[in-house]
């Protein structure tokens, strides 16, 4: 439902923010117009769109986001760790089976080493 | 003329204005005009010219111009119009159609575009400047809001204007 029809933005956005706050309006969407004479055509664009308690929801949606990406970091830190804590223990797994078979290895050595010296 | 005419609305009052008059926006009768026409509206009905005059328009009688809806393919004719269209023919205009009315008029610009409002059934606000038969450039804002007796099809019309000459 069209309520007026202004040919001053400014105007057109007062009325806008002033008709929703009045109880009769849920929803105010203000459309510019353009004539383009040289075409004979006029382009629309919605300059202003607002519903009743957009701003209430505006108020709490950065701390919703803040909470979310608060929640991400959260998760993000969480998963840093097991990854690193993964990656370390598989190092460790590692890092040992080099060392046990470098242990290994270095014992067969000497082991192979004293037969050849008897023999 | 009034200096409403070309007030850019954005907030400041004019440096004679007193402290308890509306400012800004606030203080254009078009808007003015507008808000009062939408308290006289019952459930989003088109007000009529009683309920409209019921609101407190005193300060803008003499701005206010009342056209009766032509019947199709004839001119609109005047029921009232206000003092400060004087210069266009004022009082003496009623029982005349929009025709006796000059283009390079404050009357005559304001009124031009009352086949939108018939069309649109809403009201429609409009400014802009024009030169006078005398080349005074003239800055004026113009509102036109529709009236009917049934809350649905438009009888009459009712438009304001006010201007000032244009600073060069």
């Amino acid at each position: 439902m069209i309520d007026s029809v202004h040919d001053d933005k400014q105007m057109a956005l007062h009325q806008a923010r002033m008709l929703l706050e009045s109880p009769h309006h849920m929803a105010i969407r203000v459309l510019q117009e353009v004539y383009d004479d040289e075409t004979d055509k006029s382009m629309s664009s919605v300059v202003f769109k607002q519903q009743k308690g957009d701003e209430k929801r505006k108020k709490t949606a950065p701390a919703a986001k803040k909470k979310k990406s608060d929640k991400i970091g959260a998760g993000a830190t969480k998963t840093k760790p097991k990854k690193k804590k993964k990656s370390s223990f598989t190092r460790t797994v590692i890092l040992m089976t080099l060392a046990l078979g470098g242990v290994g290895l270095g014992l067969i050595a000497i082991i192979g080493a004293l037969i050849s010296a008897f023999n | 003329m009034n200096d409403e005419a070309g007030d850019s609305g954005g907030g400041k009052p004019a440096p004679d204005q007193p402290a308890d008059q509306p400012q800004g926006m606030e203080r254009r009768m078009a808007h003015r005009l507008l808000v009062r026409w939408r308290d006289a509206q019952e459930d989003d009905e088109i007000p009529s010219l009683d309920a409209l005059f019921r609101m407190d328009l005193k300060e803008m009688l003499p701005n206010i111009y009342v056209l009766k809806t032509p019947a199709p393919g004839e001119d609109p004719e005047f029921v009232q119009v206000g003092g400060a269209f004087d210069e266009e023919g004022g009082h003496g205009l009623v029982g005349a159609t929009t025709q006796a009315v000059d283009d390079a008029t404050l009357l005559g610009q304001a009124m031009r575009y009352y086949k939108k409002i018939l069309g649109k059934k809403v009201p429609i606000t409009l400014g802009g400047e024009f030169t006078k038969a005398d080349g005074t450039e003239i800055l004026y804002r113009s509102i036109i809001v529709p009236l009917s007796d049934d809350g649905n099809s438009v009888n009459l019309l009712l438009g304001a204007a006010n201007c000032k000459v244009k600073e060069k």
